[in-house]
């Protein structure tokens, strides 16, 4: 999985492509537990990201933690498979999706 | 010519593997080549991954097994995931539902992993023989 940061002042936008898995939701933890100071709106670009399991819903939910704490939170472009995961785990309530 | 018989005979199907983190990847691209090769549609193949990854991850980190094997048989009418472990006996199919209605406060993480993959495969069969985890996960393609 690459991720892509574009930082602009306290915005912080993240475009994940790949799979967001056990193998690579550790990357994203580390990445997101250095990114996130002083930012108050944190947007994640799923364009590119094929699927999401449990392992990357832990982290997706941290980082919802962190920023219901310091500002706000938002995912962008989600596909249908990722969709239906939200969907089904009751994540689609918990995240706000555009 | 009789030890290579022998060989061809005892041949196992699927992929036998020491189950530590490294292993994830070799057993996803295991998978997704046998999927490939039966043109499985991109919509289901996500599926099988997802399931994959949370009942493969489960086997990595919780069973402390020193073996697995994965076999997946895929065609036009579906696609069947077979892992099997020797680590301690653990049935998935016994572990209770997450409760998805709290709010990202409340919530506990955990759980997930199995309720996802129920959602995910159209069926799943649980045993313990010979030592062995034995799940079997079915994905039908109508």
């Amino acid at each position: 999985m690459n991720i892509t940061k574009n930082q602009n002042g306290e915005l912080l936008e993240m475009a994940l492509e790949g799979r967001l898995d056990t193998v690579t939701s550790p990357k994203l933890e580390k990445e997101l537990s250095t990114s996130l100071n002083g930012i108050k709106e944190l947007v994640f670009d799923f364009a590119k990201l094929e699927y999401v399991s449990s392992a990357g819903l832990r982290v997706l939910l941290t980082a919802q933690k962190v920023m219901n704490t310091q500002g706000s939170m938002k995912v962008c472009h989600v596909n249908e498979n990722i969709m239906e995961v939200f969907e089904i785990t009751g994540f689609a309530d918990v995240l706000t999706i555009e | 010519m009789l030890a290579i018989r022998l060989n061809g005979l005892v041949k196992r199907e699927g992929l036998q593997i020491r189950p530590d983190t490294a292993s994830v990847s070799t057993v996803q691209e295991y998978v997704a080549q046998a999927m490939e090769q039966a043109d499985i549609p991109m919509k289901q193949a996500t599926k099988v991954n997802i399931a994959l990854d949370e009942m493969y991850s489960n086997i990595v980190h919780y069973s402390g097994a020193g073996w697995a094997e994965v076999i997946c048989r895929a065609d036009k009418s579906g696609v069947t995931l077979i892992l099997r472990d020797n680590g301690v006996p653990f049935d998935p199919l016994q572990n209770a539902a997450p409760d998805i209605n709290q709010s990202a406060e409340e919530r506990r993480i955990g759980g997930l992993g199995v309720f996802m993959t129920r959602k995910m495969m159209d069926e799943m069969c649980y045993r313990y023989a010979d030592g062995c985890n034995e799940l079997t996960m079915t994905l039908k393609i109508s």
